[in-house]
């Protein structure tokens, strides 16, 4: 292999596999680096320092930093449906194979037109999204929106699907120690030999934080073989969990963390059966934030220049990587650390040019050179004179990484010992916030504009509001504003940093979730039954329902659906109602509750029968309905509807729980406890009499309408039998244990073979309690009440329960409420749509002519024409009067005639034959 | 030092579906008389019913007894496990009569089924959904948990110091469940 030299290696130093090398690509061109590489450090080693163009300027940007905090060096990860924008390459672990590329730049990162911006900087300051693009409003989706999108944004996110997988984790532990640096490794230490169960968790691929890249032993060793020495003590604990490469990015309540994993993302791909990344949710008795600090740039004019880095990056790259940041450095410093880095520098064999200490007077002006530093302007003694270096390493001093802390709610306050700030008197752009481009004429504005507060401030500039959520940037910017207020530090106040601490991809969030697996389904128990009929399923909450059951021939859904409402009408048919939630609700006061959960009466139900059953909110609208059967003088069996079957439950408990704890009820989902089947049409007693041990039982004079008993079918199984009818026929649902579901709706089927007893689906349900003018979920929309659905006379009178007192309030009682109606079209030819809305012939559409909208539509089979259901002001009273249905957004706009909403068999003779 | 990555990459954990209870009903006491139940089962049956999350079962094991156990389900709740068939006399019957007037009984067979994780992965494995710790220290056999794995109801509970879990989930949920399994065992 021909490898290229790394010209800017060191040949001693660093903690770099050197028998290692390794190939990667930036921007098209391959170089070499080494296993313990970041893809920073290595573009460092080949002398590759411009790395990037910034946010809204184009500013060609290098490395500010060595770690995740860094704000400039974002680039473009992998390709195609991997491709990663906005990759910090400072937490890049180098592979075999990588491919990078710079970001925001066109057509090079050389030559930026896009840089041109920096020209135009005096209308880019703080808010100028809010003062250019305002008027006019029309713009602003279509010209306005866009236009910013292109300019701004960083990178772009791969189109293709994610073809990697993720992974969600729970772990437990008694100490969660967040770093893995000098401090944390003791404590992780100290814990473990207590015996505590132990998680250190630590973004780096290598244990040791800070202490990697410093040139001073821990007691006695060079850091890393300190570092080695503990790692091989913890080994021997057998409750330490040390997870490498593992952010916590967030600290939630109960001592829950976030943590991601990226498990793969030091690889090509991930091996076979892996997950590239695994969200942890990590519980810990007690947390310890070892976080270490972040090092505060230095605010100057150009500062930054590719070759501007922070001293303790540069001593990091040095140290831990073996890479000579520049050849000719100047370091600037307000701490001792100056002096530290200097020596450093020396040591390993670079020039460096001068040491300026903020403390003994010296600062820097500004930066010079374009793409690369050339130089640095200095003010000392009163004088200003130029250094030539292509290496500035600065140094305000150590912020504690408190981000986690903050997650809390901690407003810990900012570091008072900011010191010997100076900002210098230059044109060139001094920049406080380098992701966002934010400078200090931009917070010195924003101030000047009235934006005192730092929240303000901080919305108004985007000042710490990029991925790196200002890192770097928080500590000067309040500083600045400090001392343009003439305020104390504390008195500023800071910001809140939020989770995640560092962007986490969605992906590792949805976990295995995603696609059809995006949420658990659940299944009937004749779903097999129905999958081998070729029925076609519909999500109904987590439940796949038979839609309908196309036979052969039938290549549209009307043509179906038409042809089992028919079957159902003239013959027989069943349908799988199991999904409907269902309560067992026993106990002394059973009848008390539901008087108070339900807003009709129950005292009255004999053992036997049914009564439909309508749930009120607090407020008096509709919640849910459904059926109460009285199985026993304790025992109920309740039903609710499959959308609302988890909320009405709990809606249960809590008014049990909470509302009246004094009343002697139990009750229990038993949902899952039982197949039950609808069986519709004229033929359904004939059929069930068919599958009963004793047939005579189902005549109308033993087992009436609304009637509920248990039964034994022929085969010896426990069955319910509730005469209930949803489509206005003759029609039962049959319950069986769930174990026997599939046997029965077999046996059903078979037997009703020569009554022409079809299956029929959700649609053809639909169909006809639309015919019978029956609400459901389209008409109880949360903004109805039992009056609008003209079901004001279940509400009993004298019944206080749930709703029913808010429900009486006169607005909700005015006719010029929108009711339920029926409708249908004048010209019978003509369809309808669900969603138009009724306005007056001749009328102009505007919302102060909409009287109401079409609620649920449907070709009646029975009638020949479709028909529907609405909400209409008035709506009762206007029965007979013709109104047009306008749905502008689909462009129809049809006659309609208003009518009562029971389209078929009023006088409910047919549920009853 | 465990190596966690090492567990995840080689889960050695064994799932199995089982075959569920035949029989299962919920107990929930009346108002107050959460004791009388107790006593009464304890009269009949021999068994403490637990008033924290454990599971209690006839014998030491699991054998073929008419009644197999009780798992904690709530407070003041329990659901009874029979591994034996209704024949005339169903449990729901039978726990009705024992506990008439102190407890509403419902019967539940068919609800539920039935899954096992076994070995020493095994905790590794169902932390991959369920937000329970698991560890000996906190977690013992006949302890028992009611939670959700994939936003998937679960009731487990401890059978062994393998450790060995049994889960019952809700059937109409079973083939999301095994998904869910799948993809967690990797």
């Amino acid at each position: 292999m021909n490898l290229k030299p790394q010209p800017f290696r060191h040949n001693l130093c660093g903690l770099i596999d050197r028998n290692t090398t390794v190939a990667f690509q930036f921007d098209g061109r391959t170089y070499h680096g080494h296993t313990g590489d970041t893809l920073a450090s290595a573009l460092l080693a080949n002398g590759v320092r411009l790395l990037g163009r910034s946010f809204k300027y184009h500013r060609p940007r290098g490395l500010l930093s060595a770690g995740s905090e860094e704000p400039n060096a974002l680039v473009e990860l992998r390709t195609g449906a991997r491709r990663e924008p906005n990759t910090r390459a400072t937490v890049i672990e180098l592979f075999d194979g990588l491919e990078a590329r710079s970001q925001n730049r066109w057509p090079s990162l050389q030559f930026d037109l896009g840089a041109v911006n920096g020209l135009l900087a005096p209308l880019f300051g703080a808010g100028f999204y809010y003062k250019t693009f305002m008027w006019p409003a029309a713009f602003w989706e279509r010209v306005y929106e866009p236009l910013i999108r292109r300019a701004a944004g960083l990178g772009r996110a791969a189109m293709e699907k994610d073809p990697d997988s993720y992974e969600k984790a729970w772990v437990f532990c008694d100490l969660l120690v967040v770093g893995g640096g000098e401090t944390g490794l003791r404590a992780a230490l100290e814990a473990g030999r207590r015996g505590e169960h132990v998680i250190v968790a630590d973004e780096d691929f290598r244990w040791g934080g800070r202490c990697l890249a410093e040139s001073a032993p821990i007691d006695g060793l060079p850091a890393a073989q300190w570092v080695d020495k503990i790692l091989r003590e913890l080994a021997q604990l057998p409750e330490v969990v040390l997870m490498p490469r593992t952010t916590v990015f967030g600290a939630y309540d109960s001592g829950v963390h976030g943590a991601l994993e990226r498990v793969s993302d030091h690889l090509l791909e991930p091996l076979p059966g892996q997950p590239r990344q695994r969200l942890w949710r990590i519980v810990a008795k007690n947390t310890l934030l070892a976080t270490g600090s972040i090092e505060r740039p230095l605010v100057f004019g150009d500062n930054d220049r590719p070759g501007v880095m922070l001293a303790g990056a540069v001593r990091a790259y040095l140290h831990r990587y073996g890479v000579l940041p520049g050849e000719r450095a100047v370091v600037y410093a307000d701490n001792d650390s100056g002096d530290v880095t200097a020596a450093n520098l020396r040591a390993a064999g670079i020039d460096v040019a001068a040491v300026l200490d903020t403390r003994r007077g010296a600062s820097v002006v500004r930066a010079l050179g374009g793409t690369a530093l050339r130089g640095v302007e200095i003010r000392e003694g009163g004088r200003t004179h130029r250094v030539e270096c292509d290496l500035l390493a600065m140094s305000g001093g150590w912020m504690p990484n408190q981000a986690l802390a903050t997650h809390h709610g901690s407003k810990a306050p900012p570091d008072t010992a900011v010191r010997h700030f100076i900002v210098p008197k230059t044109r060139s752009k001094c920049f406080v916030d380098f992701q966002h481009d934010v400078t200090v004429e931009d917070l010195l504005l924003a101030r000047q504009e009235g934006f005192i507060s730092v929240e303000h401030l901080k919305r108004y500039t985007t000042l710490g509001m990029a991925t790196d959520q200002g890192k770097t940037s928080n500590l000067n910017a309040l500083a600045i504003v400090a001392e343009a207020t003439g305020k104390a530090l504390a008195e500023v106040g800071s910001t809140r940093l939020r989770p995640p601490y560092t962007p986490v991809a969605l992906g590792a969030f949805a976990g295995h979730h995603r696609g059809r697996h995006f949420r658990p389904t659940r299944l009937t128990p004749s779903h097999a039954w129905a999958e081998a009929r070729g029925a076609v399923f519909v999500e109904a909450g987590n439940w796949l329902r038979a839609q309908y059951f196309p036979t052969t021939g039938e290549d549209d859904w009307l043509t179906t659906v038409t042809r089992e409402v028919q079957a159902v009408r003239s013959g027989v048919g069943l349908c799988d109602v199991s999904t409907l939630g269902k309560i067992d609700l026993q106990g002394p006061d059973a009848v008390a509750f539901l008087e108070r959960v339900y807003a009709n009466r129950f005292q009255s139900l004999a053992v036997g029968r049914c009564r439909y059953a309508l749930m009120l909110r607090e407020d008096g609208m509709v919640m849910d309905d459904g059926t109460v059967a009285r199985l026993g003088p304790q025992r109920f069996l309740v039903t609710t509807t499959t959308a609302n079957a988890v909320s009405a439950y709990q809606h249960l408990q809590y008014c049990h729980q909470v509302l009246w704890p004094e009343l002697d009820v139990q009750f229990i989902s038993v949902t899952e406890r039982w197949a039950q089947f609808s069986v519709a049409g004229p033929n359904a007693r004939q059929l069930l009499q068919r599958v009963v041990a004793e047939p005579m039982a189902l005549e109308n004079g033993a087992f009436p309408y609304l009637a509920c008993s248990n039964f034994i079918l022929r085969n010896g199984t426990q069955a319910r039998l509730y005469r209930v009818s949803f489509s206005g026929e003759l029609a039962y649902e049959i319950a069986v244990p769930a174990d026997d579901g599939e046997a029965l709706i077999n046996e059903l089927f078979a037997a009703g073979e020569d009554l022409g007893v079809v299956p029929y689906g959700t649609e053809a349900l639909g169909v006809m309690r639309i015919e019978k003018g029956h609400v459901a979920g389209n008409e109880l929309t949360g903004h109805t009440t039992a009056f609008d659905l003209g079901l004001q006379r279940l509400v009993a009178a004298r019944n206080e329960a749930v709703g029913t007192v808010l429900a009486r309030r006169p607005a909700l009682l005015e006719p010029t409420r929108q009711q339920l109606v029926g409708l249908r079209p004048v010209n019978k030819q003509q369809r309808l749509y669900a969603g138009a809305h009724f306005l007056p012939q001749g009328a102009a559409n505007t919302a102060a002519n909409d009287a109401g909208y079409v609620t649920s539509v449907a070709y009646s089979p029975s009638l020949g024409y479709w028909v529907g259901l609405g909400l209409l002001e008035r709506g009762p009273a206007r029965h007979g009067e013709v109104l047009r249905a306008v749905d502008l957004l689909r462009g129809h706009d049809v006659l309609v005639e208003i009518c009562d909403p029971v389209f078929l068999d009023p006088a409910g003779e047919r549920l009853r034959v | 030092m465990s190596d966690l990555l090492t567990l995840l990459r080689q889960p050695s954990s064994a799932v199995a579906e089982l075959a569920a209870p035949r029989q299962l009903v919920s107990v929930i006491a009346r108002r107050g008389c959460a004791e009388q139940v107790k006593a009464r089962v304890l009269e009949h049956f021999g068994m403490a019913l637990p008033a924290q999350p454990r599971a209690v079962f006839a014998g030491n094991a699991e054998p073929g007894h008419f009644l197999s156990g009780f798992l904690w389900s709530g407070p003041g709740q329990w659901l009874a496990m029979s591994k034996v068939a209704a024949g005339m006399d169903s449990l729901e019957e039978q726990l009705g009569e024992l506990l008439d007037g102190v407890a509403s009984v419902c019967d539940q067979s068919g609800s539920r089924v039935l899954f096992s994780v076994h070995g020493p992965n095994a905790r590794t494995l169902l932390g991959k959904g369920l937000g329970v710790d698991l560890h000996p220290q906190n977690f013992a056999p006949g302890d028992v948990a009611v939670s959700s794995i994939g936003h998937m109801g679960v009731q487990l509970w401890q059978v062994d110091a393998a450790p060995t879990y049994r889960l019952l989930v809700a059937r109409s949920y079973a083939e999301s469940f095994r998904h869910w399994l799948r993809a967690a065992g990797g």
